[in-house]
C-alpha cells in the first residue's frame, strides 16, 4: 500500500466512525505546508497570526526570531544587539509576510497590524522596520506595493490593521 | 521596487460596523489620500534613530551624556502576583538597624515578616551594601516621591547570592518556614548587573520615566550610592545645574502636550523623549540661540516648580500618571512654563512640527 493509499484509508475510517463535514479544515491546514513545498503558489491573500514575536512560542520559534534579526541587519546594517531590540517591538504577521512572499508569484495581500507595517501618523514603531527589512529583502522580485493606513479599528479590539497589497515581477 | 502610500478614511452609515454593510450600497464610504512621503522618508527616522548612539543625542543636547536606560534588577519586591506564581522575598530594605554591641546589621526585606541579622563583616565580604534605588513609580512631574533602599553587591550577581545564602544559614533557626522558602526562592531568582553603575554625587541629572508618560525631575545626589533601574532613563548633564532644570521642564512640557493632544504614550520610550526634543527643536543651544531669557525663565520656573510640586504632591498615590499632570494645573508656575514653552513653539517651530516630535513618544489622537 503507498502513501496515498494509507491516507485515503484514515480518511475513510474517521468519515465512518464520526461522519462527514468536518475533516476539511483541520486537513487542509495540515497537508497545507507539505502542498505548498510542492507547488508554486501565484497569489496569497490572508489575515495572518497578529502576535509579538517575543511571544511567540511554537518549537521552531528560535528560528523564526534568528531568521527576524538577520533580515534586520542584511537590510538596514543595525548591529545584532540594535536587531534585537527591534525584535522586541515586532510583530509575527512581519514575518507571515516574508513567508508569503517567499512562496508566492504573483501577488500577496495582507491585512497586517499597522504598528508593524505603515502608520501614518508614526514611523516610530519599531515592528515597522521589520516590515520593511522584508520587503527589502524581496525588493528584486517585488513590483509594486501598495500600503493602506486603514484608521479604522476593524476588527474592534484597538490594534488598527494596515493592508498591504503586493504586485510581483513576471518570473 | 515601488512602493504608495495611502491613508483611508472609512465610514459607514449607523453608529457601529455591521457586516451586512455593502461598499455598492454606499453603506461604507473609503477615501484613500496619498501619503506624503515616500517609504524610504518615511522608514528613514526609525533607522536613524537605532543607528545613533548615545553620544549623538547628548551632543545634540549639548550635554555629558545619555542613560536610555537604568540597571537591570530582578528580585525589587519579590516578583509579580500572578496566578500559580509564587511571591518571594524583596531586595528592597523595608527597615533597617545597626547592633553596635554585636556589631550587626538588622535588617527587614520586602515581603518577609520579619527581621534578619547580616554581620557587618559578610557586607564587607561580599561588597554588599544597601543603596537608593530610583524607580519609575516614584518619579512624577517636578517631584520624586520615594527613594528605596535595596540590597545589591558592587562585586555582581554572584556575591549577592552569596551573601543571601550565609544570610540564610545564619537566620534558618528564627524564621517562619515560608519565610524561609521565600529566601530561597530570591535567592534563585535574583539579578543584578556585574558591575553597577551609580550616579556621581554633586553632579546633575535629569531622570524621567523609560515607559509611557515620561514625567521627569532634575536631580542631585548627595552620596555616591544612587542607582537608576532599568525602569528609568536619564540625561547626565554634569556640573550644569541650570541645564537639567531646564530639560525636567522640557520633558515635562512635552509629556503634558500629548496628554492635552490626547495622545497615548508609546510603551517602551528610553531614549525616544530626546529625539522629541531635538525634533521639537527644544534644545538649549537652540532655545537659548534664539531667546536667551526665555532659557533663564524656564529655568527660574522649574527649579520654583520642584519645590512646589514636591511640597504640595510628595505623598499622593497616583493611579494614572497623567493625574499628577492635571494637579501641576493648579501651580501657577506650571502655567506660566505652558505658556512661554508654547508662545516659543508658535514663535519659531510650529504647531504641526512639536506634533511630529509627540510621533517620537505618543500615538495617534484618541477620540
Amino acid at each position: 500500500m503507498n502513501k496515498i493509499d494509507e491516507f485515503c484509508k484514515a480518511l475513510a475510517e474517521l468519515l465512518e466512525k464520526y461522519g462527514n463535514g468536518v475533516w476539511s479544515a483541520t486537513i487542509v491546514s495540515m497537508l497545507a505546508p507539505l502542498v505548498i513545498k510542492h507547488i508554486k503558489v501565484d497569489i496569497v491573500i490572508t489575515n495572518p497570526p497578529w502576535l509579538q514575536l517575543t511571544k511567540f512560542k511554537a518549537s521552531y520559534a528560535e528560528k523564526i526570531l534568528s531568521k527576524a534579526s538577520k533580515l534586520i541587519y542584511v537590510t538596514t546594517r543595525l548591529p545584532e544587539n540594535v536587531a534585537g531590540r527591534i525584535i522586541m517591538g515586532s510583530d509575527l504577521a512581519s514575518m507571515a509576510l516574508y513567508g508569503a512572499l517567499s512562496i508566492a508569484e504573483r501577488a500577496v495581500a495582507y491585512v497586517m497590524p499597522r504598528e508593524a507595517s505603515f502608520y501614518a501618523m508614526s514611523s516610530q514603531r519599531s515592528g515597522i522596520l521589520l516590515t520593511y527589512a522584508v520587503l527589502k529583502k524581496h525588493e528584486t522580485r517585488i513590483d509594486r506595493v501598495e500600503m493602506i493606513d486603514l484608521n479604522f479599528d476593524a476588527f474592534q479590539h484597538g490594534n488598527y490593521p494596515a493592508l498591504l497589497i503586493i504586485s510581483m515581477k513576471e518570473s | 521596487m515601488e512602493v504608495n502610500l495611502y491613508i483611508a478614511n472609512v465610514n459607514f452609515k449607523g453608529k457601529r460596523y455591521s457586516k451586512s454593510y455593502r461598499l455598492s450600497t454606499g453603506d461604507i464610504l473609503v477615501e484613500l489620500y496619498e501619503y506624503q512621503k515616500n517609504y524610504d522618508e518615511y522608514v528613514r527616522p526609525l533607522i536613524s534613530y537605532y543607528s545613533e548612539n548615545e553620544q549623538v543625542l547628548a551632543r545634540a543636547l549639548n550635554v555629558k551624556d545619555i542613560i536610555k536606560k537604568g540597571e537591570y534588577i530582578m528580585g525589587i519586591f519579590g516578583g509579580e502576583e500572578k496566578r500559580g506564581k509564587e511571591t518571594y522575598a524583596g531586595l528592597v530594605v523595608v527597615s533597617e538597624g545597626y547592633d553596635k554591641d554585636m556589631d550587626k546589621y538588622i535588617l527587614r526585606l520586602y515581603r518577609m515578616d520579619s527581621s534578619i541579622d547580616a554581620p557587618r563583616d559578610l557586607f564587607e565580604k561580599y561588597d554588599c551594601g544597601i543603596f537608593n534605588l530610583i524607580y519609575r513609580g516614584c518619579i512624577h512631574p517636578f517631584n520624586i516621591s520615594c527613594i528605596y533602599r535595596v540590597l545589591l553587591s558592587k562585586g555582581g550577581p554572584e556575591n549577592l547570592k552569596k551573601f543571601l545564602q550565609e544570610v540564610l544559614i545564619l537566620n534558618e533557626d528564627k524564621l517562619a518556614e515560608d519565610n524561609v522558602r521565600r529566601l530561597e526562592i530570591l535567592i534563585r531568582e535574583v539579578v543584578q548587573p556585574r558591575e553597577p553603575k551609580f550616579l556621581d554625587k554633586g553632579m546633575n541629572y535629569v531622570i524621567y520615566r523609560g515607559k509611557r508618560t515620561f514625567s521627569a525631575i532634575a536631580f542631585k545626589p548627595k552620596e555616591n550610592n544612587y542607582i537608576l533601574d532599568s525602569s528609568v532613563a536619564s540625561i547626565d548633564c554634569g556640573d550644569e545645574e541650570d541645564k537639567a532644570y531646564f530639560y525636567a521642564a522640557v520633558l515635562n512640557y512635552l509629556a503634558y502636550k500629548a496628554i492635552q493632544l490626547r495622545r497615548p504614550f508609546i510603551r517602551d520610550q528610553y531614549a525616544r523623549p530626546i529625539k522629541a526634543i531635538i525634533g521639537a527643536e527644544l534644545s538649549w543651544n537652540i532655545v537659548a540661540e534664539r531667546n536667551e531669557k526665555l532659557v533663564q525663565d524656564i529655568v527660574k520656573l522649574s527649579k520654583e516648580l520642584h519645590i512646589k510640586a514636591s511640597g504640595r504632591f510628595r505623598d499622593k498615590r497616583y493611579s494614572q500618571e497623567r493625574q499628577a499632570f492635571k494637579d501641576l494645573e493648579s501651580i501657577d508656575e506650571f502655567q506660566k512654563l505652558i505658556l512661554l514653552l508654547d508662545n516659543y513653539i508658535s514663535k519659531y517651530v510650529g504647531h504641526k512640527q512639536l506634533e511630529d516630535a509627540l510621533s517620537w513618544v505618543a500615538g495617534l489622537k484618541t477620540s
